[in-house]
Order: C-alpha cells, then structure tokens, then sequence
C-alpha cells in the first residue's frame, strides 16, 4: 500500500513538473550548406568560385584562376589539372579526380534538396592588370617615398640631402613590369617619371618629385616610425667588448661615435656608413681620455675627461665639427666634489655659438648637477653652478640632465642611476612629473636629449641592462604627463615609441646614449641610440601629411 | 473499504486540480510581444570558404500571443556610421560578398523564434587582412509586436575567411630524442587550429614557441615551421606517414578529420621527432 501511495506521488509530481515548466528551447546560429562548386588546384592549394553564385541560372560556370599562384610568386598556375569539389551532402558527378579545366566540362550537380543539375566548367586563366608601385625607396641615402596612389605620385622630402645620381628600390605589383630600368641612376631633385605595365599590358605613370607636404597638426606621424638603419659596433671596426664605447655626438651629417682612450668614428649619420676618423687633439693627454661626447643645436662637439676624485681637473675641449682638425678646450675646472666623480655624462641646450646651458651629472651621493653657462657665444664662468636634485634616491653613478630652454629658469629633465627619472621645477627642486622606472620596463636610466619638433616636445631616454638596451621616446609638451602611469589609457600619447631592444655583450657598466635630431626641413626627427659593447641604431619619424602631397 | 476508496480518490484528484489550475493559469497570462535579434553588438564572424549561409535570429517574446507578426529586417549600410567612426580601419562588406534572399521574416501565431538568412558568397583566398561590417537591423515589425530597441541591430563584422579545416583539435601524441624509443615529452591538449590558406593550418608545434603550418595536399600533409618558428627546422619525419582523412559535415560547416603526423624538429640543439594525433574536436 505505501509503496503504490509512493509511486502514484512520483508520477504526479513528475508530471506536474513538466506541465507547468514553459517550452524552452536553444536555438544555435544553425549554418546551412550551399550547393556552391568550387575548384582547386590537383594538390588542393588554392579556393577559385565560379563568376556566378549559386543558384546557377545558366548551364555553364566559369572560373577565373589567376596567372600565378600564389599571385606574388613566379608559379604558373596549370588549369589543365584542376579539382572541382563541393561541399556534402551536395554532390557532383563527371568531376572526379584531376580535370583539365582549360575546356568545358560537363557535371552534374546534385544539391541537398535532391534537384539535380547539368552544368559545364570551364577554367580561365587572369593576367594581372594591376600596374601599382607599392613601394620607393632610394636606399643610396636612406630615404622613403611617400605614396599617394590616388594621385600616382611618390614625394620625397629630402631633409637637405642631394637626392642626385640615386638608384631607387621599389616594390611593385606581381607580374608588372617598369621603365626606364631602375638600375639607372637618376636625378631626384625633380621629377622622374616611371611607367609601370601590368601583366596584361595596363600601363600607369608615376611621378616621383622632391615635395614641401603640410605637417600633420601637431607632433609626429605615429605609422612614421621606422628603422633608418643600424650597425654593430664591430661592423664599424669598434671594440665590442671592452665597455669602451659609451657617447654619440651629432654633428651636420655626421653621426659621432665616442670610444674611449682612440681616435673616435664618424658615420654617415642619414646611411650608418662609415665616414671619417676624428682628430681628438689635446685631450688625449688628460686622464681618462674623451671619455663621454656630447653635441649642440648646431653641431659643435664637447668632449670630457672623466675625473674621479676632488681637485683633479675636469676638461672639456670644443670641435666645431667632426672633422675640425683644431680642437680648443672650451672647460678647465678643478673639481670640489667630495667622494664624487664628473664627466661621466653630460647634455648641452642650445648653440654653444650663442646661449646654451652645459649640464653635468656629478656621479656622487648627493645628486649634483653642474651647470655652465654660455651667453653670446661666451662660456659665463670655468666654475660651474651646482643644482640639486633633491629626491631620497641617489644615483651615484650615471646621471643626465637637460632643460626646456636655455634660460638658467627653465625647468629640467633629470635622469640618474641608480635613482629617478623626472620633470623637476628649477626654482627649487620640486617634482612635477616623475616615470615610474619600473612599471616601464627600465633597467639602467641616464642618457636623455630633448628637441622640439612639429610644434610637439619630445625627450629621448635610454634603458641598459647587462646584454641589451633600448630606448624610450616620450611627448613631454606637457612635460607633467612623464607622470602618466603605463598601462593607463593616455600612456600611449606619452611615451610614443619604444625602440626594440638592441643586445650587447656583457655591458656590465650599463653605458649607452640617445640623441635626438630634427631635420633642417623639420619634417623629420631621428632619435639615435648606443647601446655599449653591441649596436648603434637611428630610428626616424616624420610628421608629413601624406594626404596633402600633391 | 469505503474509506479506503475516498484515499484513492483524493490522492488522484486532488493533484490533478492543481496540475488544471497550473494550465488555466497559464491561459490567461498575457504578455506584450518584443521582436529581437538574438545577436547584437558587434559580432565577429569567419566565412567559410565558397557560399555559406549565416542564419542571424530573430526572436518573438512574450506569452500567449496568438498573432501573426512579419519583421522587415534589412542589411543596412545607413546605421554603420557610428560604428565605423568608432572602429578605425572597417568599411563596409562590399554586396560582391553577400547577398539577402529576403528582408520579412514571418511569425506564426506558435512561432518564437525564425532565422534571417544572409547568403555569403565569393569567399575566397583574397579574404583576407582588411576589416569589413555589415550593419543589420530590424527596421520595422506588422502586427502585435514591439521593436526591443537596445537589441535591434547588430554589426556583423568580418576580417578573414576559414577553410574547412580550421577549428578545435584534440592532440595526442609523444616527442622523441632522434634515435630514441623513449619518449621525453607526452603531448596531451586541444589545440586550435587556424587558416592560413585554402589548404594550409596554423597550430601549435611540439614546443611551447613552435608554430607549425600544417598543409593538405590530397591526403598527405607537409609540416612547415610557421614565421617566426623557423629556428626549429621543422620537417616531415621521413619514412613515417602524414596524412589526413576526413569529410565535410554540414553540421559543423567544417570537416570531422584527423591529421595524423610525425615531424622532425630541432630545440635546444638537439633533433626531435613527435608523432601526434589531431582529432577534431567539439
């Protein structure tokens, strides 16, 4: 009895469940296949539909198989063996194996429905008619073409350099061909035009001219951020183990390589090639030889000495290029900095010609930057200004700074190691906008150097660690935003490029330099860096507003 | 006797009531009809290669609504503005990839939820590398029916096609120093496998940085090093078989197969064999 009582309960509630829970059901994005014939080639590489999509109207289909395939490579395409397949449960008959398709052939199409179909296939071969330049280069002076298709135009923006006598490198559409040979050398300081010809004979011209383009609002092109070029060390025939080779210095068209205790390289600083040899002069007699270079504005040299002690005598000695056979000593200070090094690292702002600031980051406990000053030309003073950088940590090693300007007023940028990296007030030290080092990947910071371009400020900094280094580029127009964290959402508008890393050998005193230059034109910016005992490498920015090349 | 018949009785009636009342109940509830699509936002999709059919739904609630309603649901360039402000580098889906057979989707009285079919066509190896939306939308609705308007419109957006190979895998299988019987390494996961060509697959390798392509040439597959895995030197094992069997299944739009293969590669310079299994997955 109980047990029927229990069943009887069961069932009801069973039911009961059922009857009231609502009708539910799950609805997947259901696919349905398409009787849709398709072709392969015999090995089952590429996908070629028909002309026509289904449902097909008339009684043949065609396929159209480019001349090549892949498109951009030189295999001829062979429709003679072809496969024609669909998707099951559709089906065709009269098309197994490989077909040759450069005639009609007859199938059957029997589609998921059942209805059933005659059709013939015939295969097309397409030559290609695009005639398209897709790059331009003229590698003989490292410059880029900037494209406008719509107007089949290609502007150069020179940045002063002669663009005569210059063979370019150029990408174009598969297949197509160009004239005149672009073996030749041509004078690109006016217009060159070039016909490209498509594979089926369409011709298009393209003019390549030197251009004046508008910039873009403010700042650089963010695309714009290329590789110029990069050379080890010992490509260049410098050292690349001995930790010897720590500065740059820019000097017209001249990049400055500083190698310890020799006579320094000079590279062609638009290329990476080699240029000249540096005719060091005086300073080879001081102690602790050229130890760290730097340049101005304008491209005079200051090279220093490194001294270790207080009451040796720090030198510094000017070249006005790199080529200059007759170097001065510009510095002869004697050092009162106890238990503290200098010469180690230093900046200038300015023209050393008119007014400019030296700055030189004491390598002591207590964060000292000297400070000369030039005026019309005229150092002020041998002695420099001590300023203080007044953070708990202490850099004690290496350490950087450079100001906004050239007044002794303007506000600095300051980066030392072991220790801080900020926007300091110059009034009295306080901290207006500060990188956290960590959060942005740094290991060693110190090198900076500061330029303005396209309206926009931009300040350079170097990370070194043991086995490679890299650099940062920040826009510091509103230098506070140094403070903006990584990762946050305005990072991005601040620290606007991040070169990849450079490896090194063991570079256990963590040395290395960043530079900025600006092009006389001030449409392009390249930021140059060193990274000891492995490469240097310049990486260019423009602000072109490619849109208005006309 | 007599009471025990009256148990009986009570038993079966009195929950037969209540499962009447639960119907009744259900009789006279009435709520007010909302039309919608069953997708909306962006969402992303990968034709497959050739025709292939999307089937976006549209969904009719509320309860006992016994109309018929007809929905006019359009592909609407119109709406896209915002979106492509919003989204840099998308333009629409050129009409050469799609195409509507027809824009009222019809609602009988019992009917909840019906498809809207979008017709994908020309899909083919050119599919590639450029960003494309198609803006769909419920433009208006006849009969006794609401337009649910936070969920009236979806992007639909494309970037790449698939081949009939891609999808979900599950990889077993065994890594060998060359030469040795012994297996170092076991390899046991799914792995996901994406298009690179018609007949070529990106999936992981053996070691934890490899890419491998994986390409079907009529039955034997050719095991390359994907960019950026060139390193390893990967290889097919000679005289060990790569193949793969399988066949299309319209149910999954994709083929039911498996790769069967044995590959050589180098790491940490030694040479390495792995015979591994892709089973495709659900």
């Amino acid at each position: 009895m109980n047990k029927k009582i229990l069943w009887i309960s069961t069932a009801w509630l069973t039911a009961g469940f059922y009857a009231c829970e609502r009708a539910s059901e799950s609805y997947p994005e259901a696919r349905t296949t398409v009787s849709a014939v398709y072709a392969t080639f015999s090995d089952g590489s590429g996908f070629f539909n028909p002309e026509t999509p289904t449902p097909y109207t008339g009684d043949t289909l065609k396929i159209v198989v480019p001349s090549h395939y892949p498109e951009e490579s030189d295999h001829v395409s062979d429709i003679t063996k072809m496969r024609l397949q669909v998707n099951p449960p559709a089906s065709i008959s009269g098309a197994d194996g490989i077909m040759d398709l450069s005639r009609p052939v007859a199938i059957t199409l029997r589609s998921e429905d059942g209805s059933e179909k005659k059709l013939f296939v015939v295969a097309k071969v397409r030559r290609s008619s695009e005639a398209l330049i897709r790059s331009f280069e003229l590698p003989g002076v490292n410059q880029v073409g900037y494209l406008v298709e719509s107007r089949r135009v290609i502007g150069l923006v020179s940045g002063g350099i002669s663009l005569a006598g210059q063979k370019p490198r150029l990408t174009l559409s598969p297949h197509a061909t160009i004239s005149p040979d672009t073996s030749l050398a041509q004078d690109f300081s006016g217009p060159v035009v070039y016909t490209v010809t498509a594979e089926d004979g369409t011709k298009v011209q393209y003019t390549v001219k030197p251009v004046t383009p508008q910039k873009i609002a403010a700042g650089l092109r963010k695309e714009s951020a290329r590789l110029l070029w990069t050379r080890k060390l010992a490509e260049l025939g410098i050292n690349d183990t001995d930790h010897l080779t720590t500065s740059l210095a820019i000097s017209g068209k001249h990049l400055l390589v500083n190698t310890r205790n020799a006579a320094n390289k000079y590279l062609d600083r638009f290329t990476g090639d080699f240029s000249g040899t540096q005719v060091m002069g005086e300073i080879q007699t001081r102690e602790f030889m050229n130890f760290f270079a730097t340049s101005d504005e304008a491209g005079q040299i200051l090279i220093s000495n490194l001294i270790t002690a207080a009451g040796q005598t720090l030198y510094v000695y000017k070249w006005k290029n790199a080529a200059d056979a007759a170097p001065v000593k510009f510095i002869e200070w004697k050092s009162d900095i106890t238990g503290g090094q200098a010469g180690r690292k230093f900046s200038i702002r300015g023209d050393l010609s008119r007014d400019a600031l030296i700055f030189m980051g004491a390598s002591n406990a207590n964060n000292t930057i000297l400070r000369w000053q030039v005026k019309d030309g005229v150092l002020l003073s041998q002695t420099p200004v001590k300023i203080t950088y007044p953070g708990t940590n202490k850099w004690t090693l290496s350490a950087d700074a450079i100001s906004e300007g050239t007044n002794v007023t303007d506000n600095l940028f300051v980066s030392g190691y072991p220790g801080d990296f900020v926007y300091m007030r110059s009034s009295d030290g306080a901290v207006l906008g500060q990188v956290n080092l960590a959060a942005s990947g740094y290991t060693a910071n110190h090198s900076l150097d500061l330029a303005g371009f396209n309206k926009a400020g931009y300040l350079a900094a170097v990370s070194i660690a043991n086995l490679n280094g890299n650099a940062f580029l920040y826009d510091v127009t509103d230098p506070t935003a140094l403070s903006t964290a990584p990762g946050s959402a305005g990072y991005a508008g601040v620290m606007v490029y991040k070169s990849p890393l450079i490896s090194s050998a063991a570079n256990g005193n963590l040395t290395g330099d960043v530079l900025l230059k600006v092009s006389e034109d001030g449409y392009k910016m390249v930021m140059y860096v060193l990274v000891t005992n492995g490469s240097v490498a310049a990486y260019e920015f423009d602000c072109v507003d490619i849109g208005s090349i006309q | 006797m007599r009471i025990k018949s009256r148990f009986w009785a009570f038993l079966i009636a009195v929950p037969a009531l209540f499962l009447s009342s639960c119907e009744s109940g259900l009789d006279l509830v009435e709520v007010e009809s909302k039309v919608y699509l069953t997708r909306s936002g962006a969402v992303a999709l990968t034709p497959l290669l050739g025709e292939s059919v999307y089937e976006l739904g549209v969904y009719r609630s509320g309860i006992n609504q016994k109309s018929k309603v007809t929905v006019d649901v359009q592909a609407d360039p119109s709406v896209a503005g915002d979106f492509l402000r919003d989204n840099a580098g998308y333009q629409l889906l050129p009409e050469m990839y799609y195409t509507i057979p027809g824009n009222n989707v019809e609602f009988g009285a019992a009917d909840e939820r019906k498809p809207f079919k979008i017709y994908l066509r020309n899909i083919d190896e050119a599919f590639t590398g450029r960003k494309f939306v198609l803006p769909v939308k419920i433009r208006s609705v006849s009969g006794s029916a609401d337009i649910l308007e936070t969920k009236n419109t979806v992007f639909l957006t494309f970037s790449r096609y698939r081949n009939v190979f891609e999808g979900t895998y599950k990889a077993y299988g065994r890594v060998y120093q060359a030469g040795s019987s012994s297996p170092e390494a076991r390899i046991d996961e799914e792995v996901k496998a994406s298009s690179v060509t018609a007949n070529t697959v990106l999936v992981n390798g053996a070691e934890g940085a490899m890419k491998i392509h994986l390409t079907v040439q009529n039955g034997e597959v050719v095991v390359t090093g994907a960019p950026g895995s060139e390193a390893f030197k990967v290889r097919n094992t000679g005289g060990k078989p790569n193949t793969y069997t399988g066949t299309f299944n319209p149910a999954y739009q994709a083929n039911e197969g498996t790769f069967t293969l044995n590959y050589t590669y180098t790491s940490g310079g030694k040479e390495k064999e792995a015979s591994v299994e892709l089973k495709f997955w659900l």
